[in-house]
């Protein structure tokens, strides 16, 4: 037995690694939202690293943008785009809000509006892979964060976090394959499921018969236990109606840009 | 244990040029992770090597996707046909790295889309890994060449250094 061993140490060995390989993954399979040890001290390690790239990376940008370009017009473009942030999303929460009060006057227990938990969190990294849409933020557990939690720009939604170390954390974007958020088309109030596909999103489960028009808004359905009710998801710009069964295809643009993520807001609990 | 060491500290900086230099610069940013550990496969013995390779891709999955083990797998698995291939092979040759770094692309997209499709729940999402497959391959390509080069001009400069101290040395 032992010289078979001996004889047959690095196939053995070979195959001892390769156990372990497929137990490791099999087992992070299951506990998908969960963040393992070795994830935090990876995370963790290098979360200084990363923090310095972004402060020279900030530096070298205030350099560019206040010194080389000019200095006025990039101040004032910069405080008009975030007015028009902030009256975009006004402006989508007034709707939202009308139709909701006008469901709402005709209910007799209406209960009392709840306040919203944010904390602001700036991206750090985006996804070491070309195929998955994930990015990471500079604030992790000792900030209060926790996996499963909505992350939100003024725009939209931008994703879910998934894994959490003491003072990083990583998010699953919404136009990653493995995300999926139960929508609602803001002016009919169809109930459907909004899927990531890279790009774009599509929304699946919409039934075939409802009226849906190019351009309509998806928001959250809040009905998933991560993302509250009324944000922003997209447009709908591709409807395909196939020639028989129950639902429709349809594509959507989302609102955020996804390439473009550089300070997001992190929804810790909404609070009575 | 210093190799490792060295491997490691290696990831590090790749993993860091991956996920935040090279995204605001390309469009599709090169799996250095990849590139090296087809390196490992053709330089390194075959143990110590295919657990540079899992530990590599554990590594990677840290910063990528939400299973953990997913790239360790895929990168063992590239690391053992690697290094099985690269042995038949003339290792120095410039050649090799380059035809390494096209099938190790193919094989690791190939490699994701059948564990999306046998293990995971997003299966749908194989077309977006297969459209990523060609500009990816482009892009590694296009790194490999620029190590080679760089590699070559260095090689150059150190050899062209020794020979201006040997004429020194001659006087």
């Amino acid at each position: 037995m032992l010289e078979f061993i001996k004889k047959h140490r690095s196939v053995l060995l070979f195959a001892a690694l390769f156990l372990c390989a497929l137990l490791l993954y099999s087992n992070s399979l299951r506990q998908q939202n969960r963040t393992t040890l070795f994830e935090q001290g990876v995370l963790q390690l290098t979360s200084p690293l990363y923090r310095a790239i972004t402060r020279c990376s900030d530096e070298l940008t205030i350099l560019w943008t206040d010194h080389i370009n000019l200095v006025n017009v990039r101040q004032r473009n910069i405080k008009l785009l975030k007015e028009l942030r902030k009256h975009r999303r006004q402006l989508l929460e007034l709707t939202e809000i009308a139709q909701e009060n006008s469901r709402l006057r005709q209910l007799l227990n209406f209960h009392q509006n709840t306040k919203i938990l944010e904390l602001p969190a700036r991206v750090i990294a985006v996804d070491a892979s070309s195929w998955f849409h994930t990015i990471t933020i500079d604030k992790g557990s000792n900030d209060g964060i926790t996996e499963g939690l909505a992350v939100v720009v003024a725009e939209g939604i931008v994703g879910r976090t998934i894994k959490c170390a003491t003072n990083s954390s990583r998010v699953l974007l919404a136009n990653d394959a493995a995300s999926e958020i139960a929508a609602l088309i803001q002016h009919n109030r169809t109930r459907c499921v909004a899927r990531g596909k890279g790009t774009h999103l599509t929304l699946d489960y919409a039934l075939r018969r409802k009226d849906v028009h190019l351009g309509d808004m998806v928001i959250t359905a809040g009905t998933g236990g991560v993302f509250p009710k009324g944000l922003p998801i997209g447009t709908i710009s591709n409807i395909i109606k196939h020639d028989y069964g129950l639902f429709q295809t349809l594509e959507l643009a989302p609102s955020v840009n996804f390439s473009r993520l550089e300070d997001v807001l992190i929804i810790l609990r909404e609070r009575p | 244990m210093n190799q490792l060491l060295i491997y490691f500290i290696t990831g590090i900086i790749f993993i860091l040029a991956q996920t935040t230099l090279l995204p605001s610069m390309l469009e599709t940013t090169p799996n250095l992770i990849l590139l090296l550990v087809l390196y490992i496969g053709l330089h390194e013995p075959p143990l110590t090597g295919a657990f540079y390779a899992w530990f590599l891709g554990c590594f990677l999955d840290v910063f990528s996707g939400m299973t953990l083990g997913l790239y360790g797998i895929i990168m063992l698995l590239i690391f053992c046909t690697t290094s099985i291939i690269g042995r038949q092979l003339t290792i120095d040759s410039t050649m090799v790295m380059i035809g390494a770094s096209i099938i190790g692309t193919a094989g690791q997209t190939i490699l994701l889309i059948s564990t999306s499709l046998c293990f995971s729940e997003t299966h749908h999402s194989w077309p977006l890994i297969l459209n990523n497959l060609v500009p990816q391959i482009i892009t590694n390509l296009i790194t490999v060449l620029a190590i080679i080069i760089l590699q070559h001009l260095l090689r150059k400069l150190r050899q062209s250094g020794t020979n201006e101290q040997g004429k020194h040395a001659w006087r």
